[in-house]
């Protein structure tokens, strides 16, 4: 007698970020549904996913009930890099079915599908136009019959299978409910905006992350950016303590501080317009960068040769380091980019390249970005809680209005993402505009509670003694 | 996909393969599977089913599930071995989970659940050869 135990393993698909929604992968053998709306992006999805495969070495079988065209199909994906000429025909198959439907319905369909899988054992199967199965006007029973088959055929041939059909939502019907898996490409409109989103309904066999993500079609394909809050609330890293403090290269600043903010901490810098939080910002960076850290600037509305010009003005050589890569800056107007992404760019560099210093010029720019509404402050939560856990210190610029009185009170529950929280404002002194610099909180550490004057001069900024002089109003 | 739809007909001259299982859609696939390999295929629900279906048509091999209502596997296989008819049939016996030794249950084969189509079909080409293509 003997005893075979054979575990599934899980097929990963080759798609930036997917596999980390899905909880590793595909669970291998199983029948997947793939749905979405025309132009929601799943046969781009699934095609990627079989020309990965394909490159190593995996036979891939495309089999199209009434869908686009063979030629047309292979025309659109061929603008895509993972495309390979060489690669179909022989290890990527395409097949129409729609004949057998027509000539004996689901059975003949099934029967056909039993054959080709027989004959030429692929490991990925793609049924493209899934919908016509239900077009042909089964009963339920015969559907439900049809579903089942299929699930156990694919599985007994250890042949991955995904569906695709042009349908939303999770319905209670068969092709919904007799699979293994359910994901579903959409899109997400916002004013004239549009984002791409996948949900992953179900995933028998696997802890996928729940909730929707967002993804992009560029020429490499699909590039899936799991929810930074739901990555972030299963992380198992917790952020380390540093007792270490960190200077700005202010003269001044250590005595305002006690020292410095704490090594990994975050702060922000809230201030009018013009009142040199930016300038604030890049000292923060160079004196990383003259202790010999590696620097990040992430800024929406200076561009990094306006940065860099901005900073020499006030004796700042910021070029040498941005040339030798010390310092890198990675600027986006805040128009039509995804957060997600951006996010991930931002992570990705700190992880490469083990950034220890992050400055992000315009936390309003940030949160414009953000396009899902109420998203704001979770995903800044779970921003700020992946830069802790990566020991990053990071220094967040936020701009106040002119002119507007009780005006931080709108910052309040941002406040509370923060460590530091240090405002920079004008003051009228004796009928002079003056910047004033003052301590709102500090982490696990004391700090000189009275407001100070801040100069800025041709040789960069530099902190006065207290203000000891009458009551200044702010403008 | 064959060009010719008939290759999935039944065939006349192939081995007869008992597939005996609870579940709709494993019946389905193993007929369409072993169908297209050039057998004849025959299904049963349960081991009384099975017993009936094998006293219609002797079967060449029987794949049978464990777990079923009615009558299970291994009763089935003992009935198989006390039954002068069906003794020398071979028996595949799958199942999900692992049958206890100490019920010493009398098949040739035991094939865990989920099963490599190939493994199951080397499996009954070997037993039909070793009984001399009877």
């Amino acid at each position: 007698m003997t005893t075979l135990s054979p575990r599934i393993p899980l097929l990963n698909t080759g798609v930036a970020g997917l596999d980390d929604i899905l909880g590793g992968g595909f669970p291998a053998h199983s029948l997947y549904l793939l749905q979405g709306l025309a132009g929601s992006g799943k046969t781009t999805l699934a095609c990627q996913i079989g020309f990965h495969h394909a490159h190593q070495g995996k036979k891939v079988l495309i089999l199209t009930l009434i869908a686009e065209t063979h030629g047309k199909m292979l025309n659109h994906l061929s603008s895509f890099s993972f495309f390979d000429e060489q690669l179909v025909g022989e290890r990527i198959v395409f097949i129409g079915a729609y004949g057998d439907l027509v000539r004996g319905g689901l059975r003949e369909l099934l029967k056909s599908i039993a054959a080709t899988l027989a004959e030429q054992r692929p490991d990925i199967m793609i049924v493209d136009g899934f919908r016509t199965v239900r077009d042909a006007k089964p009963s339920d029973l015969a559907l439900s019959e049809f579903m089942l088959s299929l699930n156990s055929l694919v599985a007994t041939m250890e042949c991955t299978t995904f569906l695709l059909s042009p349908t939303e939502g999770n319905v209670a019907e068969s092709e919904n409910t007799l699979v293994d898996g359910l994901i579903e490409l959409s899109q997400y409109e916002h004013g004239l905006q549009l984002v791409r989103e996948i949900k992953v309904f179900k995933l028998r066999g696997s802890k996928h992350l729940l909730g929707r993500h967002v993804f992009q079609v560029g020429e490499d394909g699909i590039e899936t950016y799991p929810r930074l809050e739901a990555v972030s609330t299963l992380s198992a890293k917790t952020p380390s303590v540093f007792s270490q403090r960190l200077g700005f290269g202010i003269e001044g600043w250590d005595r305002l501080t006690n020292g410095g903010v704490a090594k990994g901490s975050t702060t922000a810098l809230l201030g009018n317009p013009g009142v040199g939080k930016t300038l604030m910002g890049l000292h923060f960076i160079h004196e990383g960068l003259r202790q010999g850290e590696n620097c990040l600037i992430v800024g929406f509305y200076e561009s990094p040769s306006r940065l860099l010009e901005k900073a020499r003005s006030i004796g700042i050589d910021l070029k040498t380091y941005f040339d030798n890569g010390a310092l890198q800056i990675i600027w986006h107007p805040p128009l039509e980019v995804l957060v997600d992404s951006l996010a991930h760019g931002v992570l990705r560099n700190v992880e490469r390249r083990t950034v220890s210093r992050l400055f992000i010029d315009g936390l309003d720019g940030l949160r414009e970005i953000v396009m899902h509404e109420g998203r704001s402050r979770s995903f800044l939560a779970a921003l700020v809680n992946e830069l802790r856990v990566r020991d990053v210190t990071t220094f967040f610029t936020q701009e106040l209005p002119y002119f507007a009185q009780g005006q931080l009170q709108s910052e309040a529950s941002a406040s509370m993402l923060f460590e530091n929280i240090i405002l920079l404002r004008y003051v009228d002194i004796n009928g002079v505009n003056r910047r004033q610099i003052g301590v709102l909180k500090l982490r696990e550490n004391s700090y000189d509670a009275a407001n100070h004057i801040l100069l800025i001069t041709d040789e960069g900024m530099s902190i006065e003694g207290p203000v000891s002089v009458q009551p200044m109003q702010p403008l | 996909m064959s060009s010719d739809p008939d290759i999935i007909d039944a065939n006349p001259d192939g081995k007869l393969v008992l597939v005996v299982d609870d579940e709709f859609d494993v019946l389905s696939a193993y007929t369409m599977l072993f169908e297209f390999h050039g057998y004849r295929v025959r299904t049963a629900g349960n081991g009384v089913e099975a017993l009936a279906a094998a006293a219609r048509e002797l079967p060449d091999v029987i794949v049978s599930d464990l777990m079923m209502p009615l009558m299970d596997g291994a009763e089935l296989c003992l009935r198989c071995r006390a039954d002068p008819a069906l003794r020398e049939v071979p028996v595949i016996l799958t199942s999900a989970g692992i049958p206890r030794k100490d019920l010493a249950i009398p098949c040739d084969v035991f094939l865990k659940k989920p099963i490599r189509f190939e493994a199951l079909l080397a499996e009954i080409q070997q037993l039909i050869a070793a009984r001399g293509g009877r």
